[in-house]
């Protein structure tokens, strides 16, 4: 089942293995780091950090929401992806004008500039 | 105002060394302080160190408490000042008093609250927590945990011991290593080492001697001591060793994924 939020432009924005990453991902699913984990190594070679580490990054950035478990393994995180359609919005704006900042700098930022003189 | 305080500050201290015994306490108080800041710097056992160090700052300002509240000379100085500057010297003094108190107080409250961390009760960690603290004799600290993938932990006694563990080192290590770690916490807690650390910030704010002291050795020591502790409580280094090697690889993934 394919994520509402979770556009082809949306995916687009992650990188390769973060999209893996969602794309692992079940809508109403719950899962943690450890279960992601077994899912990607099954088709491709990565550390468990490396899951870890991007998961922290999508749930930095909005994509995923986590929640800390206690069971009887130990403490643990519970990710899930984000169903806040206006956080994930904002996430997605925030990354896709960063990435264009990052990429091309002034003239990304004149640009906006020029645009919103236009449109006004 | 400013012209105000330091009028008043002049004749304060004319007052202050032209006075034979206030002039004398001074001397005497300046000596000791001086005296407790070099034993201070000298011990190495954490708990003695802590009164030195208070000793210390205590002599440093016993001259102006005693001038003051013995001698009576902020009934001579204070009808000099006008309202405001009256309203500044109690307010400073106050201020500097209930900060001192307060951030002690409260510290393990605005550690929770600003990392919105979690109280664990129940679940493994909890169970080697308390079974540790029954055979070492020490009260059960409360347990949190924080959303955080940093693999941290650290611990602080001012009034209520507290032990602060983030998710993301509950997940890295596995059940040996985190009783390591939970271990060499419990030594902070023994030690009473946040206390040791709240009151050198403290030093740091009162005594101006503060400057030619480095903490660094200290801290290591009290570092080692605690990973000492730990592994002659499990038998075996092993656990500590690997939660190390674990926790730098982590960082060091952290740091990369960052850049």
């Amino acid at each position: 089942m394919k994520h509402p939020l979770l556009t082809s432009e949306a995916i687009k924005a992650l990188s390769p293995l973060e999209a893996d990453i969602v794309r692992a991902m079940q809508p109403a699913g719950k899962y943690s780091a450890a279960e992601i984990y077994t899912n990607i190594s099954s088709r491709q070679k990565v550390a468990h950090s490396s899951i870890s580490v991007l998961l922290d990054r999508l749930y930095k950035r909005g994509v995923v929401s986590r929640e800390t478990k206690t069971a009887r393994g130990g403490i643990r995180f519970i990710y899930s992806l984000e169903t806040n359609k206006e956080r994930y919005e904002k996430s997605v704006v925030d990354n896709t004008v960063n990435l264009l900042i990052k990429r091309f700098g002034a003239k990304a930022i004149a640009y906006f500039n020029e645009s919103l003189k236009t449109k006004r | 105002m400013l012209g105000t305080l330091l009028d008043t500050a002049r004749i304060y201290f004319t007052q202050f060394i032209s006075h034979p015994l206030t002039l004398f306490v001074l001397i005497a108080s300046l000596f000791l302080s001086t005296l407790f800041y070099f034993l201070f710097k000298k011990t190495d056992q954490i708990k003695v160190k802590v009164s030195f160090l208070y000793t210390h700052i205590f002599f440093l300002f016993f001259p102006f408490l005693f001038s003051f509240f013995i001698k009576n000379c902020w009934k001579c100085i204070l009808p000099l000042c006008d309202c405001s500057t009256k309203v500044l010297v109690y307010g400073i003094s106050a201020g500097i008093g209930i900060a001192f108190i307060s951030s002690f107080i409260l510290l393990p409250y605005l550690y929770t609250w600003a990392n919105k961390s979690q109280e664990v009760n129940e679940g493994k960690l909890k169970g080697l927590l308390l079974q540790h603290c029954q055979a070492l004799g020490l009260p059960l600290p409360k347990l949190y945990t924080f959303n955080d993938l940093t693999p941290l932990a650290y611990s602080i006694t001012n009034i209520r011991p507290s032990i602060f563990v983030s998710v993301g080192l509950c997940e890295l290590l596995s059940e040996k290593e985190m009783e390591a770690v939970l271990l060499h916490e419990l030594y902070h807690i023994r030690n009473k080492t946040s206390f040791w650390r709240f009151s050198t910030h403290t030093l740091k704010i009162f005594s101006p001697l503060s400057t030619f002291i480095t903490l660094d050795r200290s801290i290591s020591r009290e570092e080692l001591e605690a990973d000492l502790f730990a592994a002659e409580i499990q038998q075996t280094s092993r656990h500590l060793d690997s939660a190390k090697q674990r926790i730098n690889r982590m960082n060091r993934k952290i740091h990369e994924f960052k850049g």
